[in-house]
């Protein structure tokens, strides 16, 4: 086989590796950055927090966003992080009326889609939370 | 005969790198996502009140809720119509009656995935918001079926 060949079999070999088999790369924090909606339910004794929005995540940081902490408008600050093994950890907060909330994300998973992350955590009074976000873009 | 292996290596490679483009890089939505049936999960909490539903609805190409069966807090009964809205950037609208207590479950906010096999949203049920989650059941997109 000469030369040419060999390389031409290796680029379809290449290539059908690429389509037939999954992707299985490590996600990373770069996997976060976009846009994306968020949800955070939670439910303690008889306390109950919400908040929904839209969020922008580069480079680790929550760059900005707005939504409803309640039902009283609200911005969003704070940070999302991938470790080694997929586990998200970070935080949601923002301010509204004069106050601040926080949603803390104790862990949390990529689907292999990297469109919905699944959550869970606490929020600034300790309340246990379920949070979704859902890619935007 | 050079130039052109050079062409076909070219092109597998561009062929290669746009399978390993993610699947949400430019999804866009229309109406007809939502046909289907779609597994509902709704789960709220208000002082001493709690949200739960859990069922199967159809959607039609419009929209509109057709058929389909829930247990709500405990009693099964039926969808009793209502009507869902998805924007070209998948914003979920609109709302879902079912047969207990004529309840219309609102939605405040809803985002259909780029897979366009999931909804999650914050909705207005009986008493409170809730977070719902609606996912086709049977795992695949509108028309793939």
């Amino acid at each position: 086989m000469n030369k040419k060949k060999t390389i031409l079999l290796l680029a379809g070999i290449f290539v059908i590796l690429s389509v037939a088999a999954p992707l299985k790369a490590q996600q990373t924090t770069s996997d976060l950055n976009g846009t994306w909606d968020f949800f955070a339910y939670g439910y303690y004794e008889v306390f109950t927090t919400y908040c929904f929005g839209t969020i922008t995540v580069d480079n680790s940081a929550v760059t900005g966003g707005s939504g409803n902490y309640h039902s009283a408008p609200t911005g969003f600050g704070g940070g999302l992080h991938i470790g080694e093994d997929g586990d998200i950890t970070g935080s949601v907060f923002g301010a509204y009326d004069g106050n601040s909330f926080e949603y803390t994300i104790l862990s949390g998973r990529l689907n292999p889609d990297a469109d919905t992350i699944v959550a869970s955590g606490t929020d600034q009074n300790s309340w246990m939370c379920i949070y979704y976000f859902v890619r935007v873009k | 005969m050079k130039k052109i292996l050079t062409v076909a290596i070219f092109a597998l490679f561009s062929l290669s790198l746009f399978s390993m483009a993610p699947a949400w890089a430019q999804e866009r939505f229309s109406q007809d996502d939502l046909s289907g049936d779609w597994a509902i999960f709704l789960y709220g909490a208000y002082e001493t009140k709690t949200e739960h539903m859990f069922g199967i609805c159809r959607v039609n190409e419009l929209g509109m809720i057709t058929t389909g069966t829930n247990t709500y807090r405990g009693i099964d009964n039926q969808f009793r119509g209502g009507q869902l809205t998805v924007s070209e950037d998948g914003v979920v609208t609109g709302n879902i009656i079912i047969e207990a207590y004529r309840i219309e479950i609102e939605f405040l906010w809803s985002r259909m995935n780029m897979g366009k096999t999931e909804i999650t949203g914050m909705v207005e049920g009986q008493w409170y918001a809730g977070l719902i989650r609606m996912v086709k059941a049977n795992g695949t997109p509108a028309g793939d079926s």
